[in-house]
C-alpha cells in the first residue's frame, strides 16, 4: 500500500514536471527565440529593426488595428448577445438546436466566410449586382469591420448561451416578483449577470481579431492593419527579422486584454453559485416583445446568412460565376486527386490527434493549477495563453526558429505540425476545464482519497469521468480549430507533411476560389461528421455524468 | 379572507403537481404548508406567486381576481429557497429592488427607503456589503427585508431556514415570529420540517400527493391527525385498537413507566437523546414506543419489566 | 442505444488507424520502387537514382502537370508544395538555410538574389543553360531560368462593352479617366510580378515619364490585390473591367471559362521563372538531374505543355497562342540586377504615392 502510494506520487511527479518542461520548451523557448532573432541581423546584435518600430506609419497601422478590432469585437458581442438571449429563452429544443447550429458554422475553413461576401455583395455579386443591379464597394475597413463581426459570431453566442445557462434561474424569478416588469428584469438582473460573460467574449474576440491577418487580406483593400503588415512582410518580402519586431507592437494591446478578461474570470469565480440552480425551463419568463422581436431577427438573419454562405461554398465548388451569372462545372471537382485525398488523411489525423493531447494537456494543467493549487503553475497556465495572442504565423515561426537544428530538429515532419497544434490551441481545453472543476464537489476527490486512492488514481477516477462532457466539448473546439488552422502551420508545412487548409489557402491566393471551395467542403464535412460523432457521445453520457 | 385559492390545479407531465386546492388566509395569518418533497407544497406557492400557470382554479387577493396577473403586479412576495439575492448588488441595493419597481420610488429614494428594512431584520452596518461576503444567516436576513420591503400583504416563504444549522434556524425561526408580529404581515411557509410547521404557524395545512390532507391548529394537527399518514409525519406515533375496531393514536410522550416485576411490558431498547430518551417496549412481540423525560432515564435498564399508563390517547380520523 | 454507440467508436478508431496507415502510405510506395531497382538492373545504368525523392518548392502555376512524366522517365519521386517565393525566403531564413528541401522551382528572381547572398542556394551550371539566354540566368550559375514570363494586362470583354469602354492599347492608355475605378493590380511590395512590371516600366519609359505614369494610374485604380494572381481572377469573375497580370498558359485558360482576353501593351515587361538547387540538399545528384531535364529541349517542350509559356530555352517555340499575340521585339530591354538594387527606393517612391 504504502509502497504504491509513493510509487503514485512519484508518477504525479513526473507527470507535472514533464507538464512544465512541455511547457517550456514548446511554447517560451520558440517564442523567444523569435524574439532573439528578431534582434540579430547577418549574424549580430542590433536593435535595427526596433529602430523605427514607433514610426508614424506603424502607429497608424496599430491605431487601425485596434479601431478595427474593437468595433468588431463588441458588434459580434453585440449580436452574439441577441442570439443567445433569443435562444436562452425558447424551448429546450429550439435553444439545442441553436446551440449545434452555433457548434457547425463555428467550422470555418481559412477565407470561407470572407470569398463568400465577396462572391455575394462584391462589385458583382450574385446578390448585390446578380439580383438588385448594384456596385458595392466592399474594400475598405466596414468591409472588413463585418466581416470579423460576422465570423466572430458563432463562437462568441455559444460562449454567451453558456453563460446564460449558469444564470440561477431564481434571480429572474425573484427580480420579476420583486416587481420589475420583463424589461427592468433584463437590464437590472440578467445584463450585470451577464456582464463578466459578456467581457470575456469581448476581449477573446479582440485578440483573435487584433492577430487576425486573413481576413484584412482579401477585404482591407487600400485600410491596413498590423496584423496583416506583419504577415506580408513575413509572405511577400522575407523579411523575417522586420516583421517579429512588428509583432510586438501587437502584443501590448493583446496582454492587456488579456490581463482584462483574466481578472473578470476570476471575478466570474466569485459570483458563481455553488448550489443547485434553477433552470431556465422551470420558470415561465417572456423576453419584452421588441427584445424578442430584435433578437429574433438578429438570429434568423444570421443563420440564413450562413445558410446563404456554406450553400455558396458548396456552389462555387461545382460552379463559375461568370460575369455575375452562374455556369456549373465539375471541373473543380476534378482537381480533388490522390495529393489533395493524403492530405485531407493527414489533416484529420493531425486534428484527431492534436486536439485529443491538447484538450488533455488543457484540463491537467487546470487540474494541477485550479484545483491542486501547485505552486507556479499559474504561471504556466499564463505561457499556455501566450499562444493565443500572437499571430499565428509567428508561433509557426518561432518554431522553425528553434526546432530547425540540434536535439529535437523536426522540421518538415507531421510531428511539428501536431506539437505546434496541440499548444496552440491548448488555452481552450484549459478555460472549459476551469470553468467546469468549479462545478465539480471538492468533496468528492477527499470521498476518493479517504477510500485510499491515490492522487493519480483518483485523478484517472473520479475527475476524468466527471469532466467528460467538458473533454468532448473542448475536443470539438480544438479539433475544428486543427482542422481549418493556417496561420502557424502556413510556414510549417512541407511536401512532405501539407495539410489541406494551407493548401486551400494556396489556391485561395492564387484566386482559383473554385478548387478551394472544394476543399473547404471537404474540411466541412469532415469536422461536421467527427463533431456529429463527439456530440453523440457527450449527449449520450450527459445523463449518467449529472 | 386576505387570500382565497378555489380549486387550484397544475398537473405536471409526471402526474405530481397540485390537485384541486381549496384554502383561505385570514390577515396576518401564518400558515405552514407541511409535507415531504414532492407533495406540491412549492408548486402551490409558486401558483400564488405567478410563476406557475394553474391549469385550472383561481388565487383571490382582497376578493379580487389575480390569477391572470404576472409576478411583478401581485402585491404578494416570495422568499426562495436559497434566497436568490443578486450577486451583483450590495444589500442596500437588494432590499432596494422592490421598492423601486414593485412601489415605483426613484431610485435614492428606494435605497432610503430600504434602510428601514435592512434595520428591521437586524443588518445595520451591513448595507455596503456583497452578498458574497455573507453568512447564510444574514443571506437569510436579506432575503425576508427584501421582499417586506415591497409592501407585499402576502410574503411567500419557500424553506427559507433550510439551508442554515440548527441552532441558528431556532434562532432565526424566534426572529421570524417576531418580525411578523411587528409587521402584521400574512405569510405562507413552505417546509418539510415538522418542528418549523408546529412552532410557527397559526394553521398548518398537511399535504401529500399534491392534495391537503388536514389543515387545523399546530395542536389539532398533532393530537387529532385525521390519518396515519398525518399523525407519522408530525411527530411519533403508537397505533392501537380497541375490541370495538377503534382506531387509537398514542404519542410516545403521554405515557409513564413503572417499574413491575410482572409487568406486561419488557424495555427492548433505550435511545438517550439527553433531554429524552426513547424506550421501545415489547409485549410478545407487540412494540410500543415509550418517551421518558430527562433524568427519569436513570430509573430504567434494558431488560426491565414495566407497566404502561396513557397519559393521553386520541380517536384516529375523529376531529 | 449502446450497442449504435459501440459501432460508432470502432469507426472513430477505424477512422484514425486508416489515417496513421495513409500517413506512412508513401513510405510503402517508396519500399516497393526500392525492390522494383534491385530486380531491374538493366534500367540502373540510365536511370541512378531511381527511387530518390526530391522535394520542391514550386511557383510555377501548372508545373505539377509535368511531374508525372519526369518520374516515369527517371524514377526519380517528385513531392512537392506551392508556395509563394517570398514566404519560402522567410522559412528559409528562420532554418539559417537547413531545409529538407532540394529544388526551388518557379516565382519571383528577387527572392533568388537574395537567397544567393544569404548562402542558401547551390552553384551548378547545367549543360542546359547553354541554349539560355545569358541575361535570364545567374552568372555564378546559382539559379537558371525555366521560362520567360510576359506581363500584360487582362480585360472583361463584357464589362468593357457594358461600360462603353475603349480596349486599351498602350500603358499610357490606362491613365485615361474612363478606366476610373475599373483597374486592379496587385500591391508591387507583395507581388514580385507586379514589381517587375513597376521596375520594367521604369527601365523602358525613363524615370520621370514612368513615375507620372504610375502617379496617373494609381487614380483609376479600384483594387490593389495582395498576390500576383489576384487581378486576373477578380476581372475574370468581373469585379474589374481590367487588370495588370503575368500572361501564363493559366492566363490563356481563364479564356475558357470567363469572357476575359489577355493583351500585351506597348511594351511587355518580363522576369524569368528561375530554378534552383538549395546548398543543404542531401540529394544534390538527382536535384541536378532533376535541373538538366527541365532545362533540356525535351523537359522544357514537356513543361510547356504543362503550363504554356515562353520557355528560356531558345530551341523551344514560343507557345501558339501566346506568340500569336505577343511579338518578341516588345519584349523590354530589362537588367535583373538594377531592378533588383532598385527594389527599395522604387517601393518607397511608389509608398508615397499610394500615401500608404
Amino acid at each position: 500500500m504504502n509502497r504504491n502510494t509513493s510509487y503514485s506520487s512519484h508518477f504525479e511527479k513526473a507527470i507535472i514536471i514533464l507538464l512544465i518542461i512541455a511547457f517550456l520548451l514548446f511554447i517560451l523557448y520558440p517564442i523567444a527565440g523569435l524574439l532573439l532573432r528578431s534582434m540579430t541581423e547577418g549574424g549580430e546584435w542590433t536593435l535595427y529593426h526596433y529602430k523605427d518600430l514607433f514610426q508614424a506609419k506603424n502607429m497608424e497601422l496599430i491605431r487601425n488595428s485596434v479601431f478595427v478590432a474593437t468595433l468588431s469585437s463588441v458588434l459580434a458581442t453585440v449580436l452574439a448577445f441577441g442570439i443567445g438571449l433569443y435562444a436562452h429563452f425558447r424551448k429546450a429544443g429550439t435553444r439545442n438546436f441553436i446551440y449545434r447550429a452555433l457548434m457547425m458554422t463555428m467550422i470555418s475553413p481559412p477565407f470561407v466566410s470572407s470569398i463568400g461576401l465577396l462572391t455575394l455583395f462584391g462589385r458583382r455579386g450574385l446578390i448585390s449586382y446578380g439580383i438588385f443591379g448594384a456596385t458595392l464597394n466592399p474594400y475598405g475597413w466596414h468591409g472588413l469591420v463585418l466581416l470579423q463581426s460576422i465570423s466572430g459570431i458563432s463562437l462568441s453566442a455559444m460562449f454567451i448561451m453558456t453563460g446564460l445557462s449558469q444564470l440561477d434561474s431564481r434571480l429572474i424569478l425573484a427580480s420579476r416578483d420583486l416587481g420589475a416588469n420583463p424589461w427592468e428584469t433584463l437590464r437590472n438582473v440578467i445584463f450585470p449577470a451577464m456582464i463578466p460573460t459578456i467581457l470575456s467574449v469581448l476581449f477573446l474576440q479582440f485578440t483573435m481579431n487584433i492577430s487576425d491577418f486573413t481576413t484584412p487580406i482579401i477585404i482591407g483593400g487600400r485600410f491596413h492593419v498590423l496584423a496583416t503588415e506583419a504577415y506580408l512582410r513575413v509572405y511577400a518580402q522575407a523579411n523575417l527579422n522586420g516583421a517579429a519586431a512588428m509583432t510586438v507592437l501587437l502584443l501590448p494591446p493583446a496582454l492587456i486584454a488579456f490581463f482584462f478578461y483574466r481578472k473578470n474570470l476570476q471575478r466570474t469565480d466569485t459570483l458563481s453559485e455553488r448550489s443547485k440552480l434553477l433552470d431556465v425551463d422551470s420558470i415561465n419568463f417572456k423576453l419584452p416583445k421588441i427584445v424578442t422581436f430584435i433578437s429574433g431577427t438578429i438570429t434568423v438573419a444570421f443563420f440564413i446568412l450562413m445558410a446563404v454562405q456554406y450553400g455558396n461554398l458548396f456552389i462555387q465548388a461545382i460552379s463559375r460565376n461568370v460575369s455575375g451569372s452562374l455556369v456549373f462545372t465539375t471541373d473543380h471537382l476534378n482537381v480533388f486527386q490522390s495529393r489533395h485525398f493524403d492530405a485531407l488523411l493527414r489533416t484529420v489525423y493531425m486534428a484527431v490527434v492534436a486536439g485529443f493531447l491538447s484538450t488533455v494537456f488543457g484540463i491537467l494543467l487546470s487540474y494541477y493549477n485550479k484545483r491542486r493549487q501547485i505552486p507556479g503553475m499559474q504561471g504556466v497556465e499564463f505561457i499556455g495563453s501566450l499562444p493565443y495572442i500572437i499571430p499565428g504565423i509567428f508561433f509557426g515561426l518561432a518554431y522553425i526558429v528553434v526546432f530547425h537544428r540540434g536535439p529535437i530538429a523536426m522540421t518538415g515532419t507531421l510531428l511539428i505540425l501536431i506539437i505546434n497544434c496541440i499548444f496552440r490551441h491548448i488555452s481552450v481545453g484549459n478555460k472549459a476545464a476551469n470553468a467546469a472543476f468549479e462545478n465539480i464537489d471538492k468533496k468528492l476527490e477527499w470521498a476518493s482519497y479517504d477510500l485510499g486512492t491515490s492522487k493519480l488514481r483518483t485523478m484517472l477516477t473520479v475527475i476524468f469521468p466527471l469532466i467528460r462532457p467538458t473533454f468532448l466539448v473542448s475536443f470539438i473546439n480544438a479539433f475544428t480549430a486543427c482542422m481549418t488552422t493556417v496561420g502557424p502551420l502556413m510556414l510549417l508545412v512541407s511536401p512532405k507533411n501539407l495539410v489541406l487548409s494551407v493548401m486551400m489557402h494556396g489556391e485561395v491566393r492564387n484566386g482559383q476560389y473554385g478548387q478551394a471551395a472544394v476543399m473547404g467542403v471537404a474540411l466541412i464535412m469532415i469536422t461536421f461528421t467527427v463533431n456529429l460523432i463527439a456530440i453523440y457521445f457527450m449527449t449520450g453520457e450527459e445523463g449518467k455524468v449529472q | 379572507m386576505i387570500l382565497e385559492l378555489k380549486n387550484l390545479t397544475k398537473i405536471y407531465d409526471d402526474e405530481n403537481g397540485v390537485k384541486d386546492f381549496n384554502l383561505g388566509v385570514k390577515a396576518g395569518e401564518f400558515i405552514t404548508l407541511l409535507g415531504p418533497s414532492g407533495c406540491g407544497k412549492t408548486t402551490t406557492l409558486n401558483l400564488v406567486g405567478g410563476f406557475l400557470k394553474p391549469d385550472y382554479g383561481e388565487v383571490f387577493l382582497e376578493g379580487k381576481d389575480i390569477s391572470n396577473y404576472s409576478p411583478e403586479l401581485r402585491p404578494v412576495s416570495t422568499v426562495f429557497q436559497n434566497y436568490a439575492l443578486f450577486p451583483h448588488l450590495n444589500v442596500l441595493e437588494n432590499v432596494a429592488y422592490g421598492i423601486r419597481f414593485f412601489r415605483k420610488f426613484q431610485k435614492k429614494k428606494a435605497l432610503k427607503a430600504a434602510e428601514e428594512y435592512v434595520q428591521l431584520v437586524g443588518l445595520s452596518g451591513y448595507e455596503t456589503s456583497r452578498i458574497g461576503n455573507l453568512s447564510g444567516g444574514q443571506q437569510q436576513r436579506v432575503a425576508l427585508a427584501r421582499s417586506l420591503a415591497t409592501g407585499a400583504e402576502v410574503l411567500l416563504l419557500d424553506e427559507p431556514l433550510s439551508n442554515l444549522d440548527v441552532a441558528l434556524r431556532n434562532h432565526l425561526r424566534r426572529e421570524l415570529k417576531d418580525i411578523q408580529g411587528k409587521t402584521n404581515t400574512t405569510m405562507i411557509y413552505v417546509t418539510h420540517d415538522q418542528e418549523e410547521g408546529l412552532s410557527l404557524s397559526d394553521r398548518v395545512v398537511v399535504m401529500e400527493k399534491g392534495k391537503i390532507v388536514q389543515t387545523g391548529t399546530p395542536e389539532e394537527i398533532y393530537y387529532n391527525p385525521v390519518n396515519s399518514y398525518v399523525a407519522n409525519f408530525v411527530g411519533r406515533s403508537n397505533f392501537i385498537g380497541d375490541e370495538a375496531g377503534n382506531q387509537y393514536i398514542l404519542r410516545p410522550e403521554d405515557t409513564k413507566l413503572t417499574k413491575n416485576s410482572n409487568g406486561k411490558y419488557i424495555i427492548e431498547e433505550m435511545i438517550f437523546l439527553g433531554h429524552r430518551t426513547e424506550i421501545i417496549l415489547d409485549n410478545d412481540g407487540q412494540k410500543l414506543e415509550a418517551h421518558l423525560k430527562g433524568i427519569q432515564c436513570r430509573e430504567f435498564n434494558i431488560g426491565d419489566r414495566v407497566d404502561i399508563e396513557i397519559i393521553f390517547k386520541s380517536q384516529l380520523g375523529n376531529t | 442505444m449502446r450497442n449504435m454507440k459501440k459501432i460508432l467508436s470502432l469507426l472513430l478508431i477505424l477512422l484514425l488507424i486508416f489515417s496513421l496507415v495513409a500517413c506512412r502510405g508513401t513510405d510503402v510506395v517508396k519500399d516497393d520502387d526500392g525492390v522494383v531497382e534491385i530486380s531491374g538492373e538493366d534500367e540502373k545504368e540510365e536511370r541512378p537514382y531511381e527511387g530518390t525523392v526530391l522535394e520542391v518548392s514550386v511557383a510555377y502555376g501548372g508545373a505539377e502537370n509535368s511531374f508525372a512524366q519526369f518520374t516515369e522517365e527517371t524514377g526519380i519521386e517528385i513531392e512537392w508544395v506551392s508556395m509563394s517565393t517570398g514566404a519560402k525566403l522567410s522559412q528559409l531564413q528562420a532554418e539559417e538555410g537547413e531545409t529538407t528541401t532540394d529544388v526551388w522551382f518557379g516565382g519571383g528572381v528577387d527572392s533568388y538574389i537574395n537567397a544567393i547572398k544569404l548562402g542558401y542556394l547551390h552553384q551548378y551550371k547545367s549543360p542546359g543553360y547553354a541554349n539560355i539566354d545569358d541575361k535570364y540566368i545567374d552568372p555564378e550559375g546559382y539559379y537558371g531560368a525555366l521560362a520567360i514570363v510576359p506581363h500584360g494586362i487582362i480585360i472583361n470583354d463584357d464589362l468593357i462593352t457594358e461600360l462603353g469602354l475603349d480596349v486599351p492599347e498602350t500603358w499610357q492608355d490606362l491613365t485615361d479617366p474612363q478606366y476610373r475605378g475599373e483597374i486592379t493590380m496587385a500591391d508591387p511590395s507583395i507581388s514580385g510580378g507586379q514589381y517587375a512590371i513597376h521596375s520594367g516600366l521604369i527601365q523602358a519609359m525613363g524615370e520621370e515619364d514612368a513615375w507620372k505614369f504610375w502617379e496617373a494610374i494609381d487614380k483609376n485604380v479600384g483594387f490593389y490585390g495582395q498576390s500576383g494572381g489576384e487581378p486576373a481572377q477578380k476581372v475574370a469573375e468581373g469585379e474589374f473591367a481590367i487588370g495588370l497580370t503575368a500572361i501564363t498558359g493559366g492566363t490563356f485558360g481563364l479564356t475558357e471559362t470567363a469572357p476575359v482576353t489577355p493583351v500585351f501593351l506597348d511594351k511587355v515587361p518580363w522576369i524569368p521563372a528561375p530554378i534552383a538547387i538549395f546548398e543543404n540538399s542531401k540529394n544534390k545528384d538527382a536535384a541536378k538531374a532533376f535541373v538538366d531535364w527541365y532545362v533540356s529541349d525535351h523537359g522544357q517542350s514537356i513543361l510547356k505543355d504543362a503550363d504554356a509559356r515562353i520557355m528560356a530555352n531558345r530551341n523551344v517555340e514560343p507557345p501558339e497562342d501566346l506568340a500569336a499575340i505577343l511579338d518578341m521585339d516588345k519584349l523590354i530591354d530589362f537588367d535583373l540586377i538594377k531592378m533588383g538594387s532598385d527594389r527599395e527606393s522604387t517601393l518607397a517612391r511608389w509608398a508615397e504615392i499610394t500615401g500608404e
